[in-house]
C-alpha cells in the first residue's frame, strides 16, 4: 500500500502527521509537490555542504590543515 | 478573502517559494490555507533542512574556531558559500561570528541575510558594527531584497532601525518592507521612528506610484496599532486635492473601500468632508463604500463618514442602504439626527 501523502509529507520534514498544521484543503497532488520540494530542496543543501567542505580544506593554511581535517571528517 | 489576508497569502507563498527554490507561482494553489499555516510549513521545513546535517554545521564551526578570523572569512566566500554560512552563523560564539562576518565583503554579507533566520542569530545581529548593518541593508535594498529586509526588522535594535531609516532614502521600498514585516509590535515601533513629513511622503508615493503600492501601504496601515495608524491617516489627509483624487480613485478600481474606511475614520470631521465631497466620489463610488461594510467587523465609522456626503449623494446614500444594509441605514439616520439636534455649527 503507498503511502498517505500527509505521512510522506510528514516524513520528508522529520515530524509526524499530528504536528503538521492542518493542510486538508490540499490535494494528493498538491502535497506530493510540496514533498518533493523539500526533498530536492534537503538534496541541494547536501551536495553544496560536501563540495563546500572539499573545497574549504584547499583554502586552510598547511599549518592548520591537519587539525582541521580532523574536525571536519572525524 | 479580505484585501490584508490576500496580501498575508502573498507574502507567505513568496518566503516558502524562495526556501524551495520555486517560482511563486507553483505555490499559488497554498492559497487554501490560512497565512499562518504557511508559515508554520516554512518553519516546518526550516528547522528539518537545518537538523538534516547539524552534525555537520557543527563540525564546520567548530573547525572555524580553529582558524584566525581573516582566513575563515576567506573561506566563507570562497568556499563555504551563504547559504552554509547562514546555518553556521549561530553555532559559533556571537563574538566569533562578528569578527569574522565584519570581514566579509558586504555583497556576501547580503547573500548570507538571504538565507539567515534573524531569530536564531539576534545576539549576533545586536553586537554587529551599525555601519555595517546600513551597508548590508543598502545593498539588500539595491536588489529589492524586500522580504528579507522585513525579517530583520523583526530583530534589530532601535540605533541600527534609525540607521537605516536614515540612510533608505527610497520610501516605496520602506514600504515593501513594511508590508512584510511580520511583527505588528515592531512595525508600529518603527513607524514611530518616522517624522509625520516622511509618513505623508510614504503615503504620496503609495498613491502616486505603482498600482500595487497602494494595497500594500492599506495593508501596513491595518497591521499597525490606531496611534501610528492615525498619525499617517492625518498626514494622508493634508495631501494635495490631486493625490486624495488619485486616492480615491485607486481605493476604487481596487476594490479596497473594507482597508481605506477605518484608515479614515481616524482623520478630522472636516477632513473626512473634503474626501467625500472630491468628485470621485460618485454614485459607483458610494455603492462601492456601502457594500465595504459587509467586510467591515467592528464600528469604523461607516455611518459619519457618510454623513458627510453632500446634500443629492446623502440622499442616494440613505436610498442605498435602506436597500441593502438596514442595520447601517439606522445608524446612518441617528448619526444625521444628532448633527441636526447639534446645529448648523457641528459638522453633521
Amino acid at each position: 500500500m503507498s503511502e498517505h501523502p500527509i505521512q510522506a509529507l510528514a516524513r520528508e520534514l522529520g515530524t509526524a502527521p499530528s504536528a503538521l498544521p492542518p493542510l486538508d484543503t490540499l490535494s494528493a497532488e498538491e502535497l506530493q509537490l510540496l514533498t518533493t520540494a523539500m526533498r530536492m530542496t534537503r538534496q541541494r543543501q547536501q551536495t553544496h555542504l560536501r563540495d563546500a567542505l572539499n573545497a574549504a580544506l584547499k583554502h586552510v593554511p598547511a599549518l592548520l590543515r591537519g587539525p582541521v581535517r580532523k574536525v571536519l571528517f572525524p | 478573502m479580505s484585501g490584508a489576508a490576500s496580501f498575508a497569502h502573498q507574502a507567505e507563498i513568496l518566503k516558502l517559494a524562495r526556501l524551495f527554490n520555486l517560482g511563486e507561482d507553483r505555490l499559488a494553489f497554498l492559497r487554501s490555507l490560512d497565512p499562518a499555516t504557511i508559515r508554520q510549513l516554512r518553519e516546518t521545513a526550516t528547522a528539518a533542512l537545518f537538523d538534516s546535517d547539524q552534525h555537520v554545521f557543527q563540525r564546520l564551526a567548530a573547525a572555524t574556531r580553529l582558524l584566525p578570523g581573516k582566513v575563515s572569512a576567506l573561506i566563507a566566500e570562497k568556499a563555504l558559500g551563504a547559504l552554509i554560512c547562514a546555518r553556521i552563523a549561530g553555532l559559533l560564539p556571537p563574538e566569533r561570528a562578528v569578527d569574522v562576518a565584519r570581514r566579509l565583503h558586504t555583497p556576501f554579507l547580503a547573500d548570507v541575510c538571504l538565507e539567515l533566520d534573524p531569530r536564531h542569530v539576534r545576539e549576533l545581529i545586536a553586537m554587529m558594527p551599525v555601519d555595517r548593518v546600513v551597508e548590508v541593508a543598502r545593498e539588500l535594498a539595491r536588489r529589492q531584497e524586500y522580504i528579507t529586509m522585513a525579517r530583520f526588522v523583526d530583530s534589530l535594535g532601535e540605533t541600527a532601525m534609525r540607521a537605516i531609516l536614515d540612510a533608505l532614502t527610497d520610501d516605496a521600498a520602506l514600504l515593501r518592507v513594511g508590508f512584510f514585516v511580520e511583527d505588528p509590535a515592531q512595525l508600529d515601533a518603527v513607524v514611530a521612528m518616522l517624522p509625520p513629513a516622511r509618513l505623508g511622503h510614504m503615503i504620496r508615493i503609495a498613491v502616486t506610484g505603482p498600482a500595487e503600492l497602494w494595497p500594500e501601504a492599506l495593508a501596513l496601515l491595518q497591521a499597525i496599532g490606531e496611534s501610528q495608524r492615525r498619525r499617517m491617516a492625518e498626514q494622508a489627509a493634508g495631501l494635495d486635492d490631486d493625490v486624495i483624487g488619485l486616492m480615491i480613485e485607486r481605493t476604487q478600481s481596487q476594490d479596497l473601500w473594507a482597508q481605506l474606511v477605518p484608515v479614515v475614520a481616524l482623520i478630522r470631521r472636516d477632513q473626512q468632508q473634503r474626501l467625500m465631497r472630491m468628485p470621485q466620489i460618485d454614485r459607483t463610488a458610494l455603492e462601492s463604500i456601502v457594500r465595504s461594510a459587509e467586510d467591515l467587523q467592528d464600528d469604523p465609522g461607516l455611518p459619519e463618514l457618510l454623513a458627510q456626503l453632500d446634500d443629492a449623494l446623502l440622499r442616494e446614500a440613505r436610498a442605498l442602504v435602506t436597500a441593502q444594509n438596514p442595520t447601517l441605514a439606522d445608524r446612518l439616520d441617528a448619526v444625521i439626527a444628532a448633527a441636526a439636534t447639534a446645529g448648523p455649527a457641528a459638522a453633521r
